[in-house]
């Protein structure tokens, strides 16, 4: 069961735990798609965190006792922790110790961010990209900035780990890959960002013009509960290739699902 | 259709925002004193939502293209026409030629930082994602996605009532919120607190808190003493033991709610701010109350005064039936 938390006069936190644990952010996932089908009057939207479940909703329409009563209840009928969901498996080419985020780390007086991050794992760049890009990723949440994806890998074995920035940049390139704790995240906006950066993807990952079919759904292109494969890029040109046509770029989209219990499996290797 | 002579500080087409879109990280943005704004648009005879201007402190100039009732509400920015000063809080004709502007002043002297331009009409950009309203992060909505700058030509939408009936309609005086160099705001506790040391908790509400230089629409941050935590529970501890008490596993945030940064400063969420953060949530300023953050300056103090759940409701419903015809005088 989650933890009730009001939060002001138009928020409601459920708190699934207090940890990073991809089958907490899990049952915040399951728990928004089940209180969406159930159409409360009211709730006017829904934030996953890394495990809770924000809730914003609108007192005009329904009273925070009222809310909590239906939200227990649903709870009591079950919400089932392990069950199948819509998981689309998004791939993302990345380029590597790309000459853009080495170019805003020197603007920042900071050294470049991949060999310092390398080190701090034991390995050399070549051996961190391998490592970095032989995973799958499980997407936590969407947020911060428009679009920004936080995602953590869905094997131990591979997770990679960085200290944050002492001091944060005042500007980030769009589409900058940053490893942060034991978490990662894409910047889809030029903002600033304590993060720090391995490479650099050509693809929008925010598109608020939705041009591309990839954007029909929404301006951001994951959702909490996407996995992601990130495969490396040989060289800039094949990046600004990309870059040049992105509009139109076919994503690699595979609709799939994935399962609580496929989560508790792989994080228990 | 107004032209940009000077941009000032800070003017961007806001309404009310853009509700609905934290789940994918886009802010509620629109006016950060969504009282002045909607009582800015009722004394012109638009709907309370409609698109308007909100300007920051000083500098803006705007030439006049063609006649139109306007209506400046908000902190009192000494804003002119022609100029010469002008009355806030009421309806007033300008002609073509007309030049409006907020002159420089020292910004201490003020009493809150933004003011608001409703003109009848409206200001015509279009809707993106149901909102005219300016996403700064974001970079779309309002004029071209950004502040106004030096020769911008921003069109007006077209009048819903007749001018007659528009002229000298003012707000009445009784009804107008307070601006001051200090600021009451009304807060709940939580739904962090528990993570917070006790004295801590009573700091929050008894100390001065001085506004920050970091005051802006993302957010406001305030100066004062640190806080202290509780002891981590121990399965943290042994997952993370140099975890940062102040921290936690990244949340959604809204508006308003007031966040820790680093166990040092309380920041409140404003109408730009992140939709996620990774500090512990002390508080919540009421929804009635948040209008104060967004006017709240740099230096200004700041009392955090706390309220339950209830009587924070019974407050936002009260001042929601203020914005009403029946307090303006004509």
């Amino acid at each position: 069961m989650a933890l009730y938390r009001i939060c002001g006069d138009r928020c409601l936190i459920l708190e699934f735990g207090d940890e990073v644990d991809l089958s907490l952010n899990f049952s915040a996932i399951v728990t928004k798609e089940t209180i969406k089908k159930e159409k409360i009057k009211g709730i006017s939207d829904m934030m996953v965190g890394t495990c809770a479940l924000m809730i914003v909703y609108d007192p005009f329409e329904i009273r925070i006792d009222q809310l909590i009563e239906r939200l227990k209840d649903l709870e009591k009928r079950g919400i089932d922790a392990n069950e199948e969901i819509p998981s689309r498996l998004v791939t993302i080419p990345v380029l590597f110790n790309d000459r853009w985020t080495r170019e805003c780390s020197n603007a920042h007086q900071l050294p470049p961010d991949l060999e310092s991050i390398a080190e701090y794992n034991g390995l050399s760049i070549e051996e961190f990209v391998n490592v970095y890009t032989s995973t799958h990723y499980w997407v936590k949440y969407v947020g911060f900035s428009p679009g920004l994806v936080a995602f953590n890998t869905l094997d131990p074995r591979k997770e990679l780990r960085s200290p944050q920035l002492k001091s944060p940049r005042t500007w980030t390139p769009p589409g900058a890959v940053g490893v942060h704790r034991s978490g990662n995240c894409i910047y889809a906006m030029n903002t600033p960002g304590g993060v720090k950066m391995v490479g650099r993807t050509p693809l929008l990952i925010f598109d608020i013009n939705q041009k591309n079919p990839a954007f029909r759904q929404s301006p951001a292109l994951f959702r909490p509960g996407d996995r992601i494969r990130l495969v490396p890029l040989s060289g800039e040109s094949d990046y600004l290739e990309i870059e040049r046509h992105v509009e139109s770029y076919p994503y690699q989209i595979e609709e799939e699902t994935f399962s609580g219990s496929r989560i508790k499996e792989a994080m228990n290797v | 259709m107004f032209e940009v002579i000077d941009p000032g500080i800070l003017t961007t087409v806001q309404d009310l925002g853009r509700p609905g879109y934290n789940s994918v990280g886009i802010p509620l943005s629109g006016a950060a004193d969504p009282f002045s704004f909607k009582v800015g648009n009722l004394l012109v005879g638009n709907q309370t939502g409609e698109a308007g201007l909100e300007i920051l402190l000083y500098g803006l100039q705007l030439k006049v293209l063609e006649k139109m009732i306007i209506a400046i509400t908000g902190a009192d920015l000494g804003a002119q026409i022609n100029k010469e000063k002008v009355q806030t809080w009421r309806t007033l004709e300008v002609e073509k030629g007309d030049v409006i502007s907020f002159p420089s002043v020292k910004s201490s002297s003020l009493r809150g930082c933004r003011a608001y331009l409703a003109v009848a009409g409206g200001i015509d950009v279009p809707l993106i994602l149901g909102s005219k309203s300016t996403c700064l992060p974001g970079n779309f909505g309002g004029f071209k996605g950004r502040a106004f700058k030096k020769g911008d030509r921003i069109e007006i939408g077209k009048e819903r009532t007749s001018r007659s009936i528009l002229t000298d309609r003012r707000w009445s005086e009784l009804k107008m919120p307070t601006f001051d160099h200090s600021w009451e705001i009304r807060v709940t506790l939580g739904p962090h607190d528990h993570l917070f040391a006790e004295e801590s908790i009573e700091m929050f509400f008894s100390h001065a808190w001085r506004v920050s230089y970091k005051a802006s629409r993302f957010g406001v941050r305030y100066v004062g003493p640190p806080f202290h935590f509780k002891p981590r529970p121990d399965h943290q501890v042994k997952r993370d033991p140099k975890g940062d008490p102040s921290n936690i596993p990244t949340q959604g945030v809204s508006l308003g709610i007031i966040e820790i940064a680093g166990g040092q400063e309380p920041i409140a969420i404003g109408v730009d701010g992140p939709s996620s953060t990774g500090y512990a949530m002390l508080s919540a300023v009421i929804s009635a109350d948040v209008w104060k953050i967004g006017q709240s300056k740099p230096d200004d103090l700041t009392f955090f005064r706390r309220v339950e759940i209830g009587e924070a409701i019974e407050i936002l419903f009260k001042s929601e039936t203020l914005i009403t015809e029946d307090n303006i005088l004509s």
